[in-house]
């Protein structure tokens, strides 16, 4: 599988990826929204990762911040994923378009990661021999390889 | 301190219990987050050099946390709010 990200100047990237793993992308993006939409989602151990609270000791601040901001960051959440669906299958990415790849890219990754209940020391080997487990952790991977590399050819500056 | 002699509107000041304490703005280490990707989101948000990026993730790795920002509340809440639109786990709250 031929898997390659580089950069194109001025925080755009060019990349090379088959053509399953675009329509994997889209449509991982695409549940991504759906489960942002659900309120039934909102006890769900991955949303919780998705929107933690905004304070380690103080539920009413915490409340404060999610009424204040919390509609703006699902917002975003949701307008990333719909970026990345209109271009799912381009190129050449430019830098707003690489910025939303990358941050729902990681959503996802910070979905099926705690789904999968991942720690600093998982057995990824052991997950992917796991029947139960192992398509979750194929996509956690190669979800870990995409964001790694868009990581190191997207320019922050 | 000007000596006028009488104040005629003498500002309410609601905080006055509690004086204005700077707010600091932490991220906490998790074990999903690519080490790569922190750095990158440390850059593009806070414009941070590279250098420091790198430093501040390793910290966030090693130590557990690092404050990343600190000023009015509004500030930090607002930095959070980006460190939750790029999947960090932060909060924030007064710097005692």
């Amino acid at each position: 599988m031929n898997v390659a990200i580089t950069a194109a100047g001025g925080g755009a990237v060019m990349v090379d990826l088959p053509d399953d793993l675009r329509d994997l992308l889209a449509s991982l993006a695409k549940q991504l929204t759906e489960l942002i939409d659900d309120p039934d989602a909102a006890d769900d151990p991955g949303m919780a990762r998705l929107f933690p609270p905004a304070s380690v000791d103080d539920p009413m601040e915490a409340l404060g911040f999610e009424q204040l901001m919390g509609d703006a960051i699902r917002a975003g959440k949701r307008e990333s994923a719909s970026v990345l669906r209109a271009t799912a299958h381009q190129k050449r990415l430019g830098p707003e378009e690489t910025l939303a790849w990358m941050r729902c890219l990681n959503d996802i990754r910070l979905l099926i990661g705690t789904r999968l209940d991942v720690q600093e020391d998982s057995d990824f080997e052991a997950m992917v021999d796991d029947p139960l487990l192992e398509q979750a952790a194929i996509i956690y991977i190669s979800l870990s390889d995409l964001v790694g590399m868009l990581s190191l050819a997207a320019d922050p500056t | 301190m000007s000596s006028a002699p009488a104040v005629i509107d003498e500002p309410i000041v609601e905080d006055a219990v509690e004086p204005d304490v700077p707010w600091i703005v932490i991220v906490w280490n998790d074990p999903i987050n690519l080490m790569t990707y922190v750095t990158w989101v440390f850059q593009k948000l806070f414009g941070f050099p590279r250098a420091k990026a790198e430093k501040l993730m390793m910290d966030v790795h090693t130590k557990g946390k690092a404050v990343v920002s600190n000023g009015p509340r509004e500030r930090c809440e607002a930095d959070v709010a980006a460190l939750h639109s790029y999947g960090l786990w932060a909060t924030f709250q007064r710097d005692r």
